[in-house]
């Protein structure tokens, strides 16, 4: 019982993490159709200068983390801006090579300017040996408390941004209907550009409540994208409560796959690289068998 | 014999011909003669290693063109065959080193394995569209070397594991190719590097050619018509699904056929060679060349073993804060670089900045499927007279 | 009658293909004029040039002022509110979004209030289903959400393309009634374009017959309904 309790604590530790950045990958596909193959590395420069704030310039971390969401917010915009915009969005090959080169980019420039070592982050919630609760013999880390915490206020401040303000319901109507949204006197471009903002935002977020379990170099966040990417997938890439829901389940299916399926032979090889095949085979079963995912809208099926 | 020019005008071509005309055909018979020449001056002239790199070159050469297939005249977005290449190249390595074949034996089952591991990929490929095709690949890709290195069920000690495994086996030039490409006056290691690179580019010729004749075909037409319309294709009569699933397995197997040039070439095989990394590396080299050419892909090969081959050793530390030292991270995004710089300013490559130079030099001008006289024909050339209908408006 | 738009030698093309060949009409304030033509004569994208959303050449003129070449949104943003074919609604978002959508331009909050009050009104059905996500609507109720939507910003100008597609035809009569006393009501003016010309031509003062991207005949709306070939053509008669 106690290690199905602990199992369960770690899945909704990494399942609040994934969501967040789970997230990320919504907003842009809602808004445009457009997978961010950028994504991970956004986020993780984002991880990386908030390091670089909270460890070199004295910031507070949580202080850190909100500079660093601002300052890839408006990387993001410009992102959309220049090297999105030009592009037709129906031919997929110029934005596949532009994310790509994108994510290239960001990665050598981090290696460059940080270097390829890992480095410790620092636990934006108290990370202490000792700080857990206790229950039922298992632990629940104040950090695991707090990121969920952080998950479902971020959920909320997105709800209200989306629905209560004038550039959230333009964003809802551009990922709604475009030509429409044209039509009601909605700029598509800036609104765009606004999304791409915020999902870089959630990104950094995101990369900042997993690294300090990860550990800080330049490809932990590719690392772990697919994660983020099964759990889109999983909720239906237009939906953003369904990628929360699909992070807990991806989360809590590596976490108690993993722990049980070490105990059955010939399951052994699953351990170190467990949760990449299984976060395949999720995406790969949903876009089979439900493309759609579990929430998403479902669109017309060609052969 | 110079036919009037009409039409767009965009600037006077050097010489206009007709098609097939005399001139037509000097002009081809010059770009073959650059290109056989090519071919001698290589492995005649060149130092072994330099040899070798243009055999991995072709090698390259022939995966990009597997990925030109799929993606380009497929339209078709697979990012992943890079593990094809990979399949192509462990299969030889197992059949050469652990069952002693004879290399060109290993092709016939290079071809059938990857072809079927295509089709395989390409089945779920069905029901999966545009961008998420193009994300499940990027996974396989990924996922592959993972597979490579398993430790259960003996896999990682067939495969080499981490480090991968040398090959037991050269190409050694039999004794009527010794003398028929003069070798017997060159040492051992010459004799091998020049005769690789003399298959190498036989192999060459042979897929261009096959894959040439291959788009202009029915399916190969079938397969564009796919890529550029596929309601409308599918209204034309187009089975969708089995040519999707087929161009898998065909650009599956040519991609094994490189990865099979590959592991010979490098003598070795690891999952460092079949990774994520070079399924950008050869999707680069794609675009550099020209995507849905028939010459970029090799341009693309050349590219990626000369760019690498550079990239390794560009210093530039001119500038203090722009310092780029031998081996530095930055140097990958200068791959970066060029992914995106190539979406901007050249998304048909190089091949299509050659078109635009080979225009100012030589217009040829289609002849149009008349019979003599000028009267129109049916396909099977019985004359139509004026006004009857044709076909199916009959 | 003073001219609100002023169409001169409009082309329209999608990519090569030429829809528009240099077409000529004009729009009156306050009148309803229709643009009747068979499918793929070009009514459709008409509207849709003039509202930008397709490459075009020649004059669009309103209220004197060019603006062919310019920018949905800023065309919308000066009084031109167009309900495409297959309404246009945002079938994710709620009724109450996709009106306030409608006065998305707008500023003056309170006034748009009161609007949707009086949009409400005259569409009880609307009201009942604000909450409901509009993609859950039968098609009359879609329509109605798009025309009221289309109200919301106030324009003098309200493009409509083929609103009785897919519709019941007792509900396309209480539909073009509708459009009728908004018309008298509000002053707007309308464009109308329709393939099933009847009840368009019974609310309309003027109207255009297009063919293959030409207008070929213009006159008052009686003149076309005792037009022989517009009769055969267009009324069924």
């Amino acid at each position: 019982m106690q290690l199905f309790l602990q199992r369960v604590f770690d899945g909704l530790n990494n399942g609040a993490a994934y969501a967040v950045v789970a997230i990320a990958l919504v907003l842009i596909f809602k808004a445009t159709t457009l997978i961010n193959f950028a994504q991970a590395n956004m986020a993780m420069f984002g991880t990386y200068l908030t390091w670089m704030l909270a460890t070199q310039q004295g910031f507070p971390i949580w202080g850190a983390i909100f500079a660093a969401m601002l300052l890839t917010a408006a990387g993001g915009a410009v992102i959309e801006r220049v090297l999105i915009r030009p592009f037709d969005p129906t031919n997929h090959l110029p934005v596949v090579l532009i994310t790509l080169g994108l994510s290239l980019i960001l990665e050598a420039i981090a290696g460059w300017k940080w270097g390829l070592e890992f480095h410790r982050f620092p636990s934006p919630f108290p990370a202490k040996p000792t700080d857990f609760i206790s229950i039922g013999g298992a632990r629940l880390r104040y950090e695991t408390v707090g990121t969920l915490v952080t998950m479902f206020v971020m959920l909320g401040v997105l709800y209200l941004i989306l629905n209560r303000t004038k550039v959230g319901l333009a964003f809802r109507a551009v990922s709604s209907n475009t030509e429409s949204s044209r039509l009601v006197g909605v700029k598509v471009g800036p609104t765009l550009m606004f999304g791409w903002a915020l999902a870089a935002a959630f990104g950094t977020l995101g990369g900042t409540l997993v690294a300090r379990q990860t550990n800080l170099e330049p490809a932990f966040m590719a690392k772990l994208v697919i994660f983020a990417f099964a759990a889109a997938t999983l909720g239906g890439l237009d939906s953003i409560g369904g990628a929360v829901i699909g992070a807990f389940i991806v989360a809590m299916i590596q976490s108690l796959l993993v722990g049980y399926a070490q105990q059955i032979p010939g399951l052994q090889w699953m351990k170190s690289n467990y949760a990449l095949v299984i976060a395949f085979v999720v995406i790969l079963v949903v876009l089979l068998f439900k493309p759609a995912g579990l929430y998403g809208t479902k669109r017309i099926e060609r052969v | 014999m110079t036919a009037t020019v009409q039409g767009s005008g965009r600037g006077r071509a050097l010489i206009t011909a007709r098609e097939g005309s005399a001139q037509h055909r000097t002009f081809q018979f010059v770009g073959w003669g650059i290109f056989a020449l090519f071919a001698v001056i290589v492995p005649y002239t060149l130092p072994n290693f330099r040899v070798s790199q243009f055999g991995q070159a072709i090698a390259f050469g022939v995966i990009i063109l597997g990925i030109n297939l799929i993606i380009g005249y497929s339209g078709l977005l697979s990012l992943g065959h890079i593990a094809f290449a990979g399949a192509g190249a462990y299969t030889t390595m197992i059949l050469v080193n652990d069952n002693r074949w004879d290399y060109w034996m290993t092709w016939p089952v290079v071809i059938v394995i990857c072809f079927a591991f295509g089709v395989l990929i390409g089945l779920p490929a069905l029901r999966i569209q545009g961008l998420y095709l193009a994300l499940i690949t990027i996974a396989l890709a990924y996922t592959f070397p993972i597979l490579l290195k398993i430790d259960e069920w003996g896999i990682s000690t067939t495969t080499g594991g981490d480090n991968g495994r040398t090959i037991g086996e050269v190409l050694r030039p039999p004794s009527w190719a010794r003398s028929l490409f003069l070798l017997n006056s060159k040492n051992p290691q010459q004799q091998q590097a020049i005769y690789q690179f003399i298959c190498f580019f036989g192999v060459a010729f042979v897929t261009f050619v096959l894959v040439r004749n291959l788009i202009k075909s029915r399916p190969g037409r079938g397969i564009i018509a796919i890529r550029d319309n596929q309601i409308g294709a599918a209204v034309s009569g187009v089975a969708i699904a089995r040519y999707k699933v087929i161009a898998f397995g065909i650009s599956a197997a040519i991609a094994g056929i490189g990865g099979s040039l590959l592991a010979i070439n490098l003598a070795s095989v690891g999952p460092s060679s079949f990774d994520f990394r070079y399924a950008i590396l050869t999707l680069m080299g794609l675009v550099l060349g020209g995507v849905a050419t028939l010459h970029g892909n090799w341009i693309g090969g050349i590219l990626l073993v000369f760019l690498q081959d550079l990239a390794s050793r560009v210093e530039f530390t001119a500038i203090p804060f722009f310092k780029i030292e031998r081996g530095s991270p930055l140097t990958q995004a200068v791959f970066g670089l060029i992914l995106v710089l190539v979406a901007f300013f050249a998304p048909g490559g190089l091949m299509s900045l050659a078109k635009k130079v080979k225009v100012k030099i030589i217009r040829v001008i289609p002849n149009p499927p008349t019979a003599p006289g000028g009267a129109s024909v049916l396909a099977d050339g019985t004359p139509v007279a004026e006004g009857e209908l044709t076909g199916a408006a009959r | 009658m003073t001219e609100l738009l002023e169409v001169t030698n409009l082309d329209a093309r999608y990519g090569a293909i030429q829809v528009l060949r240099g077409i000529n009409f004009n729009v009156n304030e306050g009148e309803v004029v229709v643009i009747l033509g068979a499918n793929g004569a070009g009514k459709t994208t008409t509207l849709r040039a003039l509202c930008g959303m397709v490459s075009t050449g020649g004059s669009v003129k309103l209220r004197g002022q060019e603006i062919r070449g310019r920018d949905t949104a800023d065309i919308v943003r000066l009084g031109v509110a167009h309900v495409p074919q297959g309404r246009g609604t945002f079938p994710e978002l709620s009724v109450m979004d996709n009106l306030n959508l409608g006065a998305y331009v707008r500023k003056d909050r309170k006034v748009v209030d009161e609007d949707l009050e009086r949009w409400f009104e005259a569409f009880p059905r609307l009201k009942e289903r604000r909450t409901q996500v509009a993609g859950s609507l039968s098609g009359g109720e879609q329509q109605m959400l798009a025309v009221a939507r289309a109200m919301m910003g106030r324009p003098t100008l309200l493009f409509l393309d083929e609103p009785s597609l897919g519709l019941a035809p007792l509900i396309i009569e209480d539909l073009f009634r509708r459009f009728s006393e908004i018309n008298k009501e509000t002053g707007t003016t309308m464009l109308i374009v329709e393939q099933n010309a009847n009840l368009a031509l019974n609310i309309a003062s003027r109207g255009y017959v297009i063919e293959s991207g030409r207008i070929e005949l213009s006159g008052s709306a009686e003149e076309l309904r005792t037009n022989d070939a517009v009769r055969e053509a267009y009324l069924g008669a």
